[in-house]
Formats: C-alpha cells, structure tokens, sequence
C-alpha cells in the first residue's frame, strides 16, 4: 500500500530530513514511527501525501507512482488518504461537523450518508456533544479528536497520523489507538508517529525507528 | 467593510454605465419625436416661372406629403409677424417682396409603416438632397436643421456611450478580480488544507466564483437603485424649468428588462473576473507550490 525506495529529502536550507529510506507497509497494516524529535517523522509523512515532493527515490501510495503525479490527479491520490496533521489544519471557520464533512462533500458524497457518518465518528472520538462548536473554541485534545475524526470519516486506504495522541490524556489516548487499530482491522493502512512509548510498547505492532533521517529499526 | 466599499464603487461604476444608456435612449426618443414632425423649406430659383411644375414634381417623390406653394407675399407677412415681436422694422414691404424668392412648402409623410428609427433623419436627408437635385431649386432649408447636427452627435455620443461602457465594465471587473485576489490571499491556508483534502480546482474555485457574481450582482442591484434616484432627481429639475418642462415630460426610465439585464450582466461580469482570478489556483503538484 505504501512502498518507499531510496528516497531522500534534501530542505534548501540543506537539512537531510531523510536518508536512503526504503519501506513497504501492506494494506491493512497498523505501523508505529518512532524516533526523537527533528528525526523526520513528519517529513515523512509530508513526502508520502504529496504535500512536498522528494529530492530523489520512489514512492508509491495507495497504487499512485508519486513522482508521475500531476495535478490533476494528485486530488484523487490525496482522497485515498487521511491524514491526521501535527498542527491539524482544522478550518477555522468551520463548526466541528463542516469540519469533519468535508473529505465526504470533497468527494460529493450524498447528504444522508454524509451527515450519519459524520455524527457517528464524531461520536466515537467522544464529541458527539459539539457538533456546531468551532474550532476555537476547543480544548488542544478536542481540536486533535476533530482532526482524528476527519481523517477517518471517508475510511481511507491509508491513514497517516502524525502524533495523534499528542494532547490527550492517557485514557483517552488508549480510545483513540483503538480506533485506528479498528480502521486497521477494516483494511485501511495505518501509519502512527508517535513520542508515546508506553503506548507503543503495549499495543505490539511493528514498530519503525528513524533518526537523522534515517530508518535505525524495524521490529514486528 | 472592505467588501462594502467595493460594493459601492461598484455599484456607482454600473451605475454610469447605466445612466450612460439611459440618456443615450432618452436622446434618441427626442431626436426620434422631432424627426417626425419636419417640415422642409424649398427655394425656387429667382426667375422660376414653372413653380407648379416644380410643386408636382416635389409631389411625386417618396415621403413627401404635401406640397404648399408660398407666394413672396405670403412669406413676408409670415416674415413681419415674426419680426413683430422684435421691434418696428427697418425695412419696407416692397423691397423684401423683391428679396423673397418664391418658395414651397413641402410636408414629409408620417407613414406608420415607414421607418421609426433614427432611420427616419437619414429619410429627410434623402429627401433633400433628392429635392435639391431638381431643377428650379436654389435651395433646401429646414427650420430644424439642427436636428441633422443633433442626430450627427447622438450618433457620435452612442460610439463614445459603448467605448465607456466597455471601459467602465473592465473598471469594475478587475475591481472584482482584486477583491477575489485579495480573499483568495486571506483565505490561503483554508484553500491550502482543502488541497491536502484533495479538493479538486473546481471545489476550491467554486465559492469564490460564487462570491465574485455575488459582488456583481449586488454592485448592479445597487446601481438599478442609485440610477433610479439620478433620475427621479434629474427629471424633477427638469420639469422645475419651464423652458425644458415638455422635454422633462417625455423623459423616460429604464425599463424593466433593461435592469434585468443589467442585473445578469453584473452577476456574469463577477463571475468571470472571480474565475481570472482563482483560475491559477490549485495549479502545483503540492499544495505548497500551488499559490
Ligand atoms: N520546510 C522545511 N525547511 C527546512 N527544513 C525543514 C523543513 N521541515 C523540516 N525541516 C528540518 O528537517 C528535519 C526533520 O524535521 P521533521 O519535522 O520531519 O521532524 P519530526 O521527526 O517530525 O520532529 P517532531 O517529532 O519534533 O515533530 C528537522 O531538522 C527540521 O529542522
Ligand atoms: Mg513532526
């Protein structure tokens, strides 16, 4: 489902964020990325939703050869995906449930279908009571479970989840795993970044390390 | 706030346009209700003697309804009476019997079916010159000539009418443009995320094409409305003057399907400006490239 070949990023600023990067993660896989802070988790992530193109190597997501992505069909690529930001890229000026309906609208899906799957992800990332609040108005960890649940709403193939659990408490941290593993258990690919190590080590998934760019492990 | 301005100058950019047409229309309906009423002046040459035979043949042409034969001695007392009003004259009757040459009268038909337009001028200047071609004529005189100066103008003015309308709609839509720029500029992060939700061009483009025609359609409802005030302001000055009371009366406003018009005209005109500017949208690979 996602398969990277020797890919690296160069930044202009002349930052190797990543080095020599070879991974493959079949559909229906749940993969923990780990790795200390500035290793390259997030330009990972960024790499493999075409939000920034690699300096070199191939990258293959969800049956789209990146480097022959055009765009006009990078929507179509992006629309397999569900992406859970570090910074959530919320709409600001969007309620909680026109947040969380857009990849559906995006995808012109119909009325009914949109609004019973927004109102029962909502409810399964616990805010099913704020439907019409706007972002601003929530907590950091409720802002999270929004992007959480946009990122779900359109059961994508592959779910990439940059810190997910970032701001939320340990329990609430442990719902939101097992919801992505439920993605996962469903066929979607589940790819997690994540500082939490506790949590990792509980949930014994397999587990990539990178640092300075580069993939340091690998443990099923 | 910033939106209501480029409302306003919007609405008063239209607004010109507007009133632009609206007196082109009201000048030609004048041009239009003189034209009908012309009555042309034939000279004879001095020594004609055959008048009659020039009356008949004035009759036979097309468009003329009537012929009057006006004797020397005719024309002056009509001469006198008019000079009357100015003062005793200074000139004796014989002398001016001397200086009038015998003329005719000549009515131009008011056929229904003939043309209605500003055609009708171009009718009586046929018909002059047609007159003037016939022998026994010194000359050709109507009183209104300068109906002929006026039509040249109002012609003249429609080129210049359609040359500030064009300029006037461009004005107001890279005024739409902008503010469509400016959004887009404000709103980056949102088209941005929308991107990475993979939104297509179309999706992004959608609402700010919407709000583009919005701006249009509101900026040619306002200027309906402001065109509608100029006139009702304009016509009672009009009447106020008793020298331009029977124009003012004639005075007209638009009607009714030209403000529909200019209603979808405005909406289309926000539109399109809207599409120049988000056409680019959407245009890189990443999102990160695409604005
Ligand atoms: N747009 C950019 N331009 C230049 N350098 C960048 C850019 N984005 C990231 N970097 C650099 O690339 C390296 C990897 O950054 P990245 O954001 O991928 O780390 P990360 O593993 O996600 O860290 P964290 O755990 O703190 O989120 C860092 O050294 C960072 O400074
Ligand atoms: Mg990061």
């Amino acid at each position: 489902m996602i398969t990277l070949e020797h890919v690296y990023k160069t930044y202009e600023n002349k930052v190797h964020a990543l080095r020599n990067v070879d991974l493959n993660l079949d559909p229906g896989e749940f993969v923990f990325l780990t790795g200390p802070s500035g290793a390259g988790k997030t330009t990972l992530f960024k790499m493999i939703c075409a939000f920034d193109r690699v300096t070199s190597g191939l990258i293959e997501v969800a049956g789209f050869d990146l480097s022959s992505v055009t765009p006009e069909t990078v929507p179509y690529l992006r629309r397999k995906l569900g992406v859970v930001y570090q910074d959530y890229k919320l709409l600001k000026n969007r309620s909680v449930y026109d947040n969380v309906a857009l990849p559906l609208k995006i995808r012109s899906e119909g009325r009914e279908l949109l609004d019973r799957r927004v109102r029962d992800i909502l409810e399964q990332v616990g805010l099913g009571a704020k439907l019409f609040e706007y972002p601003e108005s929530l907590s950091g960890g409720e802002q999270q479970r929004v992007s959480i649940a946009r990122a779900l709403v359109h059961r994508p193939s592959v779910l990439i989840a940059d810190e997910p659990t970032g701001n939320l408490d340990p329990e609430l941290s442990e719902e939101i795993m097992d919801l992505l593993e439920k993605a996962a258990a469903q066929g979607t690919t589940v790819f997690v970044a994540t500082h939490n190590h506790d949590l990792v080590r509980r949930r014994r998934k397999r587990t990539l390390e990178i640092r300075h760019g580069e993939i340091v492990g690998d443990c099923r | 706030m910033k939106k209501i301005s480029t409302l306003l100058v919007l609405g008063a950019c239209l607004s010109s346009v507007l009133f632009g047409i609206n007196l082109h229309l009201n000048l030609r309906a004048w041009l239009l209700t003189w034209g009908q009423g012309l009555q042309l002046t034939v000279y004879a040459v001095e020594d004609s003697s055959d008048i009659e035979g020039l009356k008949t043949k004035i009759e036979s042409l097309p468009f003329v309804a009537e012929v009057k034969i006006v004797t020397p001695e005719e024309a002056l007392k009509e001469f006198q009476g008019q000079m009357a009003s100015l003062g005793p004259s200074s000139l004796n009757a014989e002398e001016l019997v001397q200086a009038i040459p015998p003329s005719l009268l000549v009515n131009l038909t008011r056929d229904p079916e003939g043309p209605k337009d500003l055609d009708r001028i171009k009718v009586i200047q046929a018909a002059v010159s047609q007159i003037k071609t016939l022998e026994g004529v010194e000359s050709v005189d109507y009183g209104q000539a300068w109906v002929d100066q006026f039509s040249n103008i109002v012609h003249g003015l429609s080129f210049l009418w359609v040359a500030l309308g064009v300029l006037l709609f461009v004005v107001a839509g890279s005024l739409i443009f902008n503010s469509i720029r400016v959004m887009i500029f404000e709103r980056k992060a949102e088209v941005e995320i929308l991107e990475l939700l993979g939104a297509d061009r179309f999706f992004i483009q959608r609402p700010f094409i919407q709000e583009g025609a919005l701006l249009g359609c509101g900026g040619a409802i306002l200027a309906v409305a402001l065109n509608l005030v100029i006139f009702y302001l304009f016509k009672l000055q009009m009447m106020q003057n008793s020298a331009l009371i029977s124009l003012g009366a004639q005075l007209k406003n638009l009607d009714m399907s030209v403000s529909l018009s200019s209603l979808v005209a405005g909406t289309l005109i926000g539109a399109l400006s809207a599409y120049f500017g988000v056409r680019k949208i959407n245009s890189g690979w990443a999102a990160a490239e695409s604005l």
